[in-house]
């Protein structure tokens, strides 16, 4: 979290934490994607938003509030035995593939995404002590793939409807190259 | 543009060529999780223990049509029986405000979690039933594990 921090940042930041935390909600309304807790992680889309818009740090921060209020939300506290760990790590993963430039924000969050349902599939089985929940890992990944293309796409697309002037200065002057170069 | 600028520029676009390797990790991360099944080697029995926090609650022996429930667990659990399935509520609060609710199909050797009050997400209602030894449905809120008998099997005399 270098550099000032702005009202103008605070308030983003507020403002995504409370949207990803909505839609974590809502999600959670819903049966899982054929597999216990797999979902698509629409919040997610929220997350990678605060790395364009507010920086990497915000948007860590944003993913901690969304994972601590998320789990109190639900009910389910334990769920952040599972879901913090590997959540940061594949967070992690997505700031340093986008902060190369060389990659898309589609493929870092499908990267991402798999990552975090199969990490999370993982720990909880390490948590539980359970290794036949193992097998639930290909169904985990595949879906992951699915998650992480919508989630990437409908960050795309946001971010090319967002004013530049709400995104981080560095990714203004990209879009407006690529604009350009268009 | 200075190569500074090259190294991110057009970082917001759907597609760039270099997306090939991350989409072949991908990949390799995919096919990795299709071999760990391969290797995770199935009971093939047809009874199931409930373990909470780690400690067994009971032992049911879907052929026999027999339990046995743990002394410390004998005013937690509630087993009805009829129509050839059998309903087990386990009480995981002296209160008897948490539950969960099991039901066990005794023609094919099957048994589910139908209803929990553990969290909104219910993910132990939403695991594909134990059948014949396969599967394992956990509910972590509960601290509840309900796993086909392996190696720890322990001879069913009651019920």
């Amino acid at each position: 979290m270098k550099g000032n921090i702005t009202s103008k940042k605070i308030a983003i930041t507020a403002l995504l934490t409370a949207c990803a935390l909505i839609a974590f909600s809502i999600e959670n309304l819903f049966p899982p994607l054929f597999i216990p807790g797999a979902r698509l992680g629409l919040s997610n889309i929220f997350i990678l938003l605060a790395i364009f818009t507010v920086g990497n740090g915000y948007a860590i921060l944003v993913f901690l509030i969304k994972v601590v209020l998320g789990s109190l939300f639900a009910g389910n506290i334990s769920a952040m035995l599972y879901s913090l760990p590997a959540g940061l790590i594949a967070l992690t993963v997505q700031i340093i593939v986008i902060k190369t430039g060389k990659f898309s924000v589609v493929s870092a969050s499908v990267l991402g995404s798999v990552i975090n349902l199969t990490l999370q599939n993982i720990v909880f089985c390490l948590v539980t002590n359970t290794l036949q929940f193992l097998i639930y890992s290909p169904y985990l990944a595949l879906i992951g793939c699915v998650a992480g293309l919508i989630v990437g796409l409908a960050v795309f697309g946001s971010l090319k409807a967002l004013p530049k002037i709400l995104l981080v200065k560095k990714q203004a002057n990209d879009l407006e190259d690529s604009h350009s170069e268009h | 543009m200075n190569q500074g600028k090259k190294n991110t520029a057009n970082s917001i676009t759907a597609f760039k060529l270099n997306d090939i390797i991350l989409y072949i990790l991908t990949i390799v991360i995919v096919m990795i999780c299709f071999l760990v099944p391969l290797f995770l080697k199935n009971e093939n029995t047809n009874s199931f223990s409930v373990y909470k926090n780690d400690s067994l609650v009971l032992i049911f022996d879907c052929e026999k049509d027999k339990y046995a429930v743990e002394n410390e667990y004998l005013g937690l659990v509630d087993i009805k029986e009829e129509n050839g399935e059998v309903l087990i509520t386990i009480y995981t609060s002296i209160e008897k405000d948490n539950y969960n609710t099991l039901l066990v199909n005794l023609a094919d050797n099957s048994v589910k979690v139908i209803e929990s009050t553990c969290s909104v997400r219910k993910d132990c209602v939403h695991t594909r039933a134990i059948v014949n030894g396969e599967g394992v449905i956990i509910c972590l809120p509960h601290g509840l594990k309900i796993m086909p008998t392996g190696s720890n099997y322990i001879p069913v005399v009651t019920g």
